[in-house]
């Protein structure tokens, strides 16, 4: 059995082809960075364009490395939110019309249990384990910042979220603020990457009562007004700001993590999400956490549409059917 | 042979399902703003209900605009991978052309635009003689002519021309969509077909500001 995931959330065009094993056949993916670039962020009709003007090429390049023609696909599994309403709307009609095409079952996927779903795919080493569950995660990226607890496969419930910006945004603002363009999380973690982590100690927002929430806005703020009163220094001191900005940001992520893992007494962590696959959050949390944890394989952790075919595959088999009435929904919950 | 047509460009989105001879069915709604897109719910039902099945669209024809830039984006979209999906030829029609189709006489089709602005063209005995543009209130408001438009809503800003409501007939979108197929206009590469969208993404933003 073959099934086709289709990706167009936000600014990139995916597709993937992923056999019912969890294999992972073709994994094709686009950006659109160098286009929104100049904007200082996405601009939603520039990716809608772009999506509609790039789909199709998207779709047939992982058939083709997946050695598939489309009569070889057995279901289309796509995500229809959250995300920019007229980017995920691209890729749900694709779908559709795929389904219509070829008389073959439409799938619905929230984008966030395809991150979840990355972990599952093979070659993660997750994978592998018989029953992983009860399993806690958490999804950072520059949307999201939450944690889950999943008791069995495609079950959620919210422990906590952020109560202001997600990780990854508080990175973005602070690679900005450094005079840097978006996405800023990649270059944050390149500057940080030789850096001393405890040049300068940013401070890490404490909720007593609040034991899984986050917040990065006061981080986010102390960053930018550090950037703003010590100009001077950025010159000499560029990789350690930018090492101990990373370091608040991963140790904030770790300590209510691992919090949470011990309260639920889970049998594992997931970590995934665009942020999962800075290195220095990677090694924190390998360092401090008695609990097995787990990231995607290499470049799952970032959008793709691999983890939307792992998903679909996973409610595929649940029996899950979608209809041809299936909309875009820029703001779908999970839980 | 039976083509499959989808015009989502402008209100009233149609679907049309015809052979040369004989047109299977039609489709014509003005949906309403927030529900779902249903142009291939729709179809589906309709062919199971006449007892056809995908199988039998042998080429697609799409309206690539201009027009509502996510309408358009949708049909699109539904054409190119139903193309590509069955592996059939698609054509695209212009939507002005084809609300210009039906008329002998010089014709100025119109679509508004949003913002204040709209699509016109010239076209005499069905033939293009001016290019389609975007133009303002204030120029429409001077210009002379028949206009064809496919909603009485742009009634008030036509002060020196004649109106002319007329929804394109789903005969037409089958008789246009043959023609082009007829005349060779198929896609060379169906999955690089995109909305016509006469206006830049940087023309937008300068109008916002
Ligand atoms: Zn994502």
């Amino acid at each position: 059995m073959k099934i086709l995931g289709i990706e167009t959330s936000c600014d990139d065009t995916a597709s993937a082809v992923v056999n019912d094993k969890g294999e992972v056949l073709s994994n094709v993916l686009s950006s659109q960075e160098q286009f929104h670039k100049d904007f200082g962020g996405i601009v939603p009709e520039i990716a809608s364009r772009k999506h509609a003007e790039l789909i199709g090429y998207v779709i047939k390049d992982a058939l083709k490395l997946s050695h598939s023609e489309m009569k070889d696909i057995d279901a289309v599994s796509v995500t229809y939110g959250p995300g920019l309403v007229g980017s995920l709307l691209v890729g749900v009609e694709a779908a559709k019309a795929i389904s219509f095409s070829l008389d073959i079952p439409l799938i619905g996927i929230n984008h966030l249990e395809g991150h979840i779903y990355a972990l599952f795919l093979k070659g993660s080493p997750l994978h592998y384990v018989k029953n992983p569950f009860p399993l806690l995660i958490l999804i950072v990226s520059g949307g999201h910042t939450e944690l889950i607890l999943m008791k069995e496969h495609l079950t959620y419930k919210l422990l906590g979220k952020t109560r202001d910006d997600a990780a990854g945004e508080a990175l973005d603002k602070f690679a900005r603020a450094l005079g840097y363009s978006y996405p800023g999380g990649p270059v944050i973690e390149k500057l940080g990457k030789d850096g001393d982590p405890n040049f300068y100690h940013f401070p890490r927002a404490n909720f007593p009562g609040t034991a899984y929430e986050f917040s990065f806005s006061g981080l986010k703020t102390a960053g930018v007004y550090y950037i703003e009163k010590h100009r001077d220094e950025l010159k000499s001191h560029l990789n350690d700001i930018a090492a101990s900005f990373e370091e608040a940001v991963a140790d904030m992520l770790v300590e209510k993590t691992i919090r949470a893992a011990r309260d639920f007494s889970v049998k594992g962590i997931g970590i995934v999400g665009g942020v999962s696959a800075n290195k220095r959050l990677r090694k924190k949390f390998l360092k401090k956490s008695k609990t097995e944890v787990y990231f995607p394989g290499n470049g799952f952790s970032t959008d793709n549409a691999a983890m939307v075919a792992m998903a679909g595959l996973m409610r595929y088999k649940k029996g899950q059917r979608d209809n041809l009435l299936l909309d875009a929904v820029s703001r779908l919950e999970l839980y | 042979m039976n083509v499959f047509c989808i015009n989502n460009a402008f209100p009233p989105t149609t679907i049309v399902f015809s052979s040369m001879e004989k047109l299977f069915f039609s489709v014509t709604e003005n949906p309403p703003a927030k529900q779902p897109n249903n142009i291939l719910y729709i179809a589906k039902q309709m062919m199971t209900l006449f007892s056809f099945s995908p199988k039998d669209i042998d080429f697609v024809s799409v309206v690539s605009g201009p027009g509502s830039f996510t309408g358009t984006r949708i049909g699109i979209v539904d054409g190119k991978m139903i193309a590509f999906s069955l592996n059939i030829p698609i054509v695209s029609l212009n939507s002005l052309e084809l609300l210009a189709a039906d008329f002998e006489e010089e014709v100025i089709p119109l679509l508004p635009a949003g913002r204040k602005e709209y699509f016109i063209a010239r076209f005499q005995n069905g033939r293009r003689i001016e290019q389609d543009r975007c133009v303002g209130e204030e120029e429409l408001s001077l210009m002379k002519g028949t206009f064809v438009a496919p909603t009485n809503s742009v009634e008030k800003i036509i002060k020196n021309g004649k109106l002319i409501v007329r929804i394109p007939s789903p005969f037409v979108v089958a008789k246009k969509s043959f023609e082009k197929f007829a005349e060779g206009k198929v896609a060379k590469e169906p999955l690089s077909l995109a909305p016509l969208y006469l206006r830049s993404v940087d023309m937008i933003f300068k109008k916002m500001r």
